[in-house]
């Protein structure tokens, strides 16, 4: 357990050895996403939450906590269980829930993944978690996978309620105008990211994740993937090295806020640029953002949202779900210009010389 | 691969199946004339009651010895790493060998995909190292989830909708227990059966918007029973469900739902709205296990690049037909028990029968 996660733990010696001091509260980090979002967590979230929204405290809106123990609750504190092993309703908005352990359960090894969610409907949300034992080196990867998905669920959906949508998308800006690109994973996002960074903008928000408003705002979210391939040696051995969706600090000047200028969706194909109207923009938009938040919601651990919701109507998804799209549309419906792009080269000539042209062009024509 | 099994046999098409493929026979299902089926691999997601001699299908799942990776090149469009828009209305996907990719093989399971949203839907597929049983196992697992959303939305766009329900009957009445897998669904049943009610569902039930219920018998033994090392059953020859002799009925009509929780004993009547949120969540519960995948994003990226798929449309139907469906039952029970056997639903269902 090198430093790979060495942003959340102080750089001595002895708390490099994250695992053994885990549930050790000193080393929780604290973000502050736009002020819209305060988050504490003492777990290694992969990936990184952008070191940019580190702060040295929070009042935290949502609180991400590793304990060495949670026991199962005895029988009669428990007001109702839901599936198996058994997801316990304790009252209060608590709700406690377990599940097989990954990989462990292959060897019918019964240690069990424990949780203690509350407040999940409400503002303050504290996740506890205690990893299975021998969960070390890809176990403890695979397990920090999964439970960083879930925590991305949980931001995107107390971000929506808050009136920003997480989106997956790449963006750039050039003065207050921005770009927001699309794709699925493996198009070309990045790659043209790095371009448009070196020729036409000037400002850099986001490479996987940003976040965007019905106002038509995007907001940074600044953390960069070194282009990557879709398969790179065995997932396993991806655990074991640890290069599961590591990122980098952006080597570009971050702009913390711009104005969508221009939605781009990518595909690659025979060259082509083709304008779309917003709804066209907000369908394509819906479905590239659902892919994502799929690939999210695919963790063992996503149960314990629909299972808590089943509790407490005070975490209504559906609603959640519908405030999203109808903030990705109202976001759609704010650009000026959207297009689809294809382009048979990776580097998306034809994507830059269009942005070339059409980003800060409308305070020009603004001006009298 | 020169192994003989792999080599092509296209007489298969009449429905004999070749000697050397057994693993390659064609099946027909006639799920209450809904969906016709005509697939080639064994999908644990169907159940064997539907088999008939032949359909003229609407939906085929065919698995063939070799299907060729598309040229980087070409007037097509591309989305993602490998997500092919064919010139035939279709879509080319491929993903890694399950099984095979965690050592690092870099061979591809490829798929063509045509008419997912029309009367002839057809989804073709290759996968080396089909006859490797852990991978047949792991294959046969996703393209059996694959195969049940596609059914579902064909049920959907049909009027129709699948939902997460264990199903008994007596008469024309049926009893729909819904709960997250493991509450004890199954259990239930099989008293139930014991008691004489007829069998129509125990995961998938296919329901209308006039509260009537179709069977579909896709019986699992209670969970306690089954094997508790995981890694055994890739190796399990038979799908878990196939078992003969059980008293299906067909078809019945929406008596009474119960939503089922553990706890302290208590019955408990329910609103319908209240009934209907919380269905709606167990089902929710289903189609992530299904929709948990690495071939979902075929069914997404389908629908990128054909308008015609709108999940939004789906969604906003499913609900309604749901909905609809929900209020043609005269009642709505929260039941909790602390015993896993439920003692208490089995008397309350035959005191409503009973009336």
């Amino acid at each position: 357990m090198s430093g790979r996660f060495e942003s959340n733990t102080t750089q001595d010696p002895a708390s490099r050895r994250g695992r053994r001091r885990r549930g050790n509260l000193a080393d929780a980090a604290s973000f502050n996403i736009h002020d819209a979002l305060n988050v504490r967590t003492n777990v290694p979230i992969v990936p990184k939450l952008p070191e940019h929204f580190r702060v040295a405290s929070v009042n935290p809106d949502l609180e991400v906590v590793s304990v060495p123990e949670l026991t199962r609750p005895p029988e009669d504190s428990v007001r109702s269980t839901i599936g198996h092993p058994g997801t316990c309703d304790l009252g209060g908005g608590e709700v406690y829930y377990e599940c097989p352990a990954p990989f462990l359960q292959y060897l019918s090894e019964k240690a069990a993944w424990r949780f203690l969610v509350r407040g999940l409907g409400d503002r303050e949300t504290r996740i506890t978690t205690a990893f299975p034992r021998f969960s070390v080196g890809p176990i403890g990867s695979r397990l920090r996978d999964l439970l960083s998905r879930i925590v991305y669920v949980a931001i995107t959906m107390k971000l929506a309620r808050k009136g920003v949508a997480l989106c997956h998308a790449s963006a750039v800006a050039k003065g207050d105008d921005a770009c927001v690109i699309f794709g699925y994973g493996g198009t070309g996002k990045t790659t043209l990211t790095a371009a448009l960074m070196r020729s036409v903008c000037d400002g850099y928000l986001s490479d996987d994740y940003s976040l965007v408003d019905k106002q038509g705002r995007v907001y940074c979210w600044p953390e960069y993937y070194p282009p990557h391939t879709e398969v790179s040696g065995s997932p396993g051995l991806r655990y074991v090295l640890g290069q599961y969706r590591s990122t980098r600090e952006a080597p570009f000047p971050i702009r913390k806020r711009a104005t969508v200028n221009t939605i781009l969706f990518l595909e690659r194909g025979p060259d082509g640029v083709e304008e779309l109207d917003a709804d066209g923009s907000a369908r394509r938009l819906v479905l590239l953002n659902m892919e994502e938040l799929w690939r999210l919601w695919n963790s063992p651990v996503s149960q314990i949202l629909g299972q808590y919701s089943y509790f407490y109507p005070s975490l209504d998804l559906a609603e959640i779900l519908r405030e999203y799209t109808a903030l990705t549309a109202s976001f759609a419906s704010r650009a000026p210009h959207a297009f689809v792009v294809r382009s048979r080269g990776a580097s998306f000539r034809n994507a830059q010389d269009l942005l070339a042209q059409v980003l800060g062009g409308r305070r020009d024509e603004a001006r009298p | 691969m020169t192994d003989a099994r792999f080599m092509s046999s296209p007489g298969n098409l009449n429905g004999m199946p070749s000697a050397t493929s057994r693993s390659r026979a064609w099946s027909h299902f006639d799920i209450h004339d809904l969906i016709r089926l005509r697939t080639n691999v064994q999908l644990t997601t169907v159940p064997r009651h539907f088999q008939v001699d032949r359909v003229e299908p609407n939906l085929e799942i065919e698995m063939v010895d070799h299907l060729d990776g598309f040229p980087a090149t070409g007037p097509r469009r591309i989305v993602g790493f490998t997500t092919h828009q064919t010139e035939d209305e279709g879509l080319y996907f491929e993903c890694e060998v399950p099984v095979f990719s965690l050592f690092g093989g870099e061979a591809r399971w490829r798929f063509h995909v045509h008419g997912l949203t029309g009367d002839a839907a057809r989804i073709v597929t290759a996968l080396p190292f089909y006859e490797f049983r852990p991978v047949r196992f792991k294959a046969r697992q996703l393209l059996s989830k694959l195969a049940l959303l596609v059914i579902a939305l064909k049920l959907i766009r049909g009027g129709y909708a699948g939902c997460h329900a264990t199903t008994l009957a007596r008469g024309d009445d049926a009893f729909l227990l819904f709960a997250y897998s493991g509450t004890g669904k199954s259990t239930i049943a099989a008293s139930l059966m014991n008691a004489g009610y007829r069998f129509l569902s125990d995961d998938f039930t296919i329901v209308d918007p006039d509260g009537r219920v179709y069977c579909y018998p896709d019986w699992h033994a209670p969970r306690p029973t089954r094997m508790n090392v995981p890694l055994a059953k890739y190796l399990r020859k038979k799908p878990p469900f196939h078992q003969t002799g059980l008293p299906i009925g067909d078809r019945a009509r929406v008596h009474s739902i119960f939503l089922l929780e553990g706890g302290p004993d208590h019955v408990e009547e329910l609103d319908r709205e209240e009934a209907l949120r919380r269905v709606m969540l167990v089902n929710m519960a289903e189609v992530s296990k299904l929709w948990n995948s690495p071939l979902s994003p075929i069914l997404n990226q389908y629908a990128y690049f054909y308008p015609d798929l709108d999940f939004d449309d789906i969604m906003m139907r499913y609900r309604s037909c749901m909905q609809s469906f929900i209020g043609r039952a005269e009642k709505y029970y929260s039941v909790r028990s602390k015993s896993p056997t439920f003692d208490n639903v089995p008397e309350l269902i035959s005191s409503l029968a009973g009336r």
